[in-house]
């Protein structure tokens, strides 16, 4: 497997502000790589770079070990978009949208019919080929903008926040479209501010802000970045200064926070916590009520090193 | 991919119902509404109609008058519709405007209740007996001798014979219709209209105004190819919406355009060549949105309409004196010329010059618009 996406030092400027701050990455062939990082982040504006649709003030980008430019067709003809906004014929019907935009990278016929065709069977819209877009729900747009992208069997697929507004039900189709894609062997460069999904779908993960790369890793690798290893709540009523000082007192608790019935205890590594937290309780006659243990997520991943929410 | 392109284009195109019923809509419209307005002026034989009109006279007038207005009120194609009447009745006719005018014969005096084209001819008959009267009155008092009959007869024949110092010669045999100007303006901006299409064709073809020009840009394919296939296509179409409406003219509305029709088609054809080609270039301009787009290609349309004369009269004349150059490069005035030349000469120089012009032109700003946006990456998206 060689690399199929290699940015190195990009920057991109409007105006005043640095969109892209001497950013870089690496994907590797037939890995799912995310893109997490908060709206205005820079995700899209790295994508439209990677495709030579943005001009860029210094870098390179290399696409399957090739300089990317606007006419480098032979590189073009194996990348597919799924863009964040549907972008469709309203004239044409599903069925004839898919076909206009595979037939922009599939010459012959037959070859077009049977691929529109498995596109149609892969978003799930048999039943709809003949609709307009403006009949479709918001989910089934989504299916169809995601057909129109794939529907050319490309060997990288971008997908910029295909998720974005669409039903449950529909996210959960996509995503395991998605998969299924990547089975099949293409690689899937995936963008999203839903830390859940691309925690789901991606095997590396690269977080970015204001342009720059803050982490990059596995999902693991990410939350071993980070101090906090377990969440434990528990809602509790009158807890006095001197049960919560024994509580903060507990090995490999860093912090604690007691508000409104909620005490939140955080810890850094170690095993068993939850269980020691109880002994605690029981040894000091404190009632509680309900219990949650929590791994760290992205989110978290994110808040630290950045010091604010992912959905800022 | 050039045809799979040129095919889906006229497909969106078609399904556009409304857009293409306003581009199909706009000359039938207006060229309906014309007709209407003009109604029978525009045929040359219903123009003149005899003048009723009342005469009163003593029968005892010293002057010729009488034999004037009863020369004019002869024959089949006569100019007047005399009626003798007394001066009471007369006035009466001319208030239940039942006649035109009275005439006076004893003292050569017309009355008239308003001011209208049959009116003016009245004035102009009494006005041109008074000059000849009094010339001849002049002639004959100068001479030497009392004049004897003959030579009475010979000096009013020298003075009233309508001697012309030039002799009239057709530049063609086909129908010269002045109304038919209206109807050729009809065709240029229809075909200047054109441009609406193709500027929304290029729009579909920029990253940075549609998801699907997006689409195309990262598609493996030269953007010549979009261009010239989507501009073939809107051409295919254009030009029929202006066959169907040169059909409707002169079918149903019997307009006559002389014999010269596959001229006249070619001249619509190119018309409609010019007119996608500016929608074209003003849609390769990047950094403009759509809206801007639109209201570029509005500003352009009225200046280049406005330039030739299409609005007004005098303009194009005015050019043509100070810079001339203009008339021979604005895309209005040459369609307008073809149609003009057709209609007037018999001699197609002029008419080729135009369509070479226009098909050059087209040609020019298809490539400028694919050097615009050819290798474009854009500055923000």
């Amino acid at each position: 497997m060689g690399t199929a996406v290699e940015v190195n030092n990009l920057v991109k400027r409007y105006k005043d502000l640095v969109a892209l701050d001497h950013f870089s990455l690496k994907i590797e062939e037939g890995e799912i790589f995310g893109l997490l990082g908060p709206n205005g982040s820079g995700k899209t504006t790295t994508i439209n770079c990677i495709l030579s649709l943005l001009s860029f003030d210094k870098g390179d980008i290399q696409v399957f070990g090739k300089k990317m430019k606007p006419t480098s067709y032979d590189i073009k003809k194996d990348i597919g978009v799924v863009m964040q906004n549907v972008a469709v014929f309203d004239e044409l019907t599903v069925y004839e949208n898919i076909d206009y935009f595979c037939g922009l990278y599939i010459k012959e016929k037959e070859t077009r019919r049977k691929y529109v065709e498995e596109a149609i069977e892969f978003v799930d819209l048999a039943d709809y080929k003949k609709f307009l877009p403006k009949k479709l729900s918001g989910g089934l747009l989504r299916r169809l903008n995601i057909a129109c992208g794939i529907a050319h069997k490309p060997k990288l697929i971008f997908f910029d926040e295909p998720t974005v507004a669409v039903d449950p039900q529909s996210r959960n189709k996509i995503l395991e479209g998605i998969k299924m894609l990547n089975e099949a062997g293409a690689t899937i460069v995936y963008t999203s501010h839903y830390m859940e999904e691309v925690e789901q779908l991606c095997s590396r993960i690269l977080i970015m802000d204001k342009g720059k790369q803050i982490a990059l890793g596995t999902k693991d690798e990410l939350k071993r970045m980070i101090k906090n290893t377990e969440t434990v709540s528990v809602e509790v009523l009158g807890l006095g200064d001197a049960e919560l000082d024994k509580l903060k007192s507990l090995p490999h608790v860093y912090d604690a926070g007691y508000e409104d019935g909620m005490l939140h205890l955080y810890f850094s590594g170690g095993k068993h916590n939850l269980i020691r937290v109880m002994e605690c309780f029981k040894e000091n006659n404190i009632s509680f009520g309900r219990v949650t243990s929590e791994l760290p997520t992205l989110n978290d991943v994110f808040l630290e090193i950045t010091g604010k929410e992912l959905r800022d | 991919m050039f045809w799979h392109n040129f095919k889906n284009c006229m497909k969106v195109t078609l399904k556009a119902k409304v857009s293409i019923f306003w581009t199909l809509l706009f000359p039938i419209a207006l060229a309906t509404f014309m007709y209407v307005s003009f109604g029978n002026i525009m045929d040359n034989e219903e123009m003149f109609k005899n003048i009723d009109v009342a005469v009163v006279s003593s029968g005892e007038e010293e002057n010729g008058l009488m034999v004037v207005i009863d020369a004019l009120s002869e024959g089949d194609d006569k100019l007047l519709n005399v009626k003798e009447m007394s001066e009471a009745e007369a006035k009466q006719a001319l208030k239940d405007e039942k006649v035109t005018g009275i005439i006076f014969a004893d003292d050569v005096r017309l009355m008239v209740n308003e001011s209208s084209a049959n009116a003016s001819i009245l004035e102009s008959i009494l006005s041109s007996y008074k000059q000849n009267e009094y010339a001849i009155k002049d002639i004959m008092g100068n001479l030497e001798t009392a004049p004897n009959e003959a030579d009475i007869m010979a000096i009013m024949s020298d003075v009233m014979a309508d001697t012309s110092y030039y002799t009239e010669k057709s530049t063609s045999d086909s129908n010269q219709n002045m109304y038919n100007n209206y109807f050729y303006a009809i065709f240029a901006m229809s075909c200047l209209f054109a441009a609406y299409s193709s500027v929304g064709a290029i729009s579909n073809l920029q990253a940075n105004e549609s998801g699907k020009g997006m689409r195309k840009c990262i598609s493996p394919n030269s953007k010549i190819v979009f261009i010239v296939s989507d501009f073939l296509s809107l051409l295919v179409l254009h030009f029929l919406v202006e066959l169907i409406a040169l059909l409707y003219m002169s079918t149903v509305l019997g307009i006559e355009f002389g014999d010269k029709y596959p001229a006249m088609i070619l001249t619509l054809f190119v018309g409609s060549m010019i007119g996608l080609a500016i929608g074209v270039i003003v849609g390769a301009i990047a950094k403009l949105g759509f809206g801007g787009k639109i209201g570029i290609l509005t500003a352009i349309g009225l200046v280049l309409s406005g330039m030739a004369d299409l609005f007004v009269n005098g303009v194009k004349r005015a050019i043509e004196l100070h810079v001339p150059i203009i008339n021979k490069i604005n895309p209005a005035a040459l369609i307008t010329d073809c149609f003009y030349s057709l209609n007037t000469y018999d001699d197609y120089t002029i008419f080729i010059q135009n369509i070479m012009i226009m098909a050059v032109e087209s040609v020019v700003l298809i490539v400028i618009a694919f050097m615009m946006i050819r290798r474009n990456k854009y500055a923000s998206i």
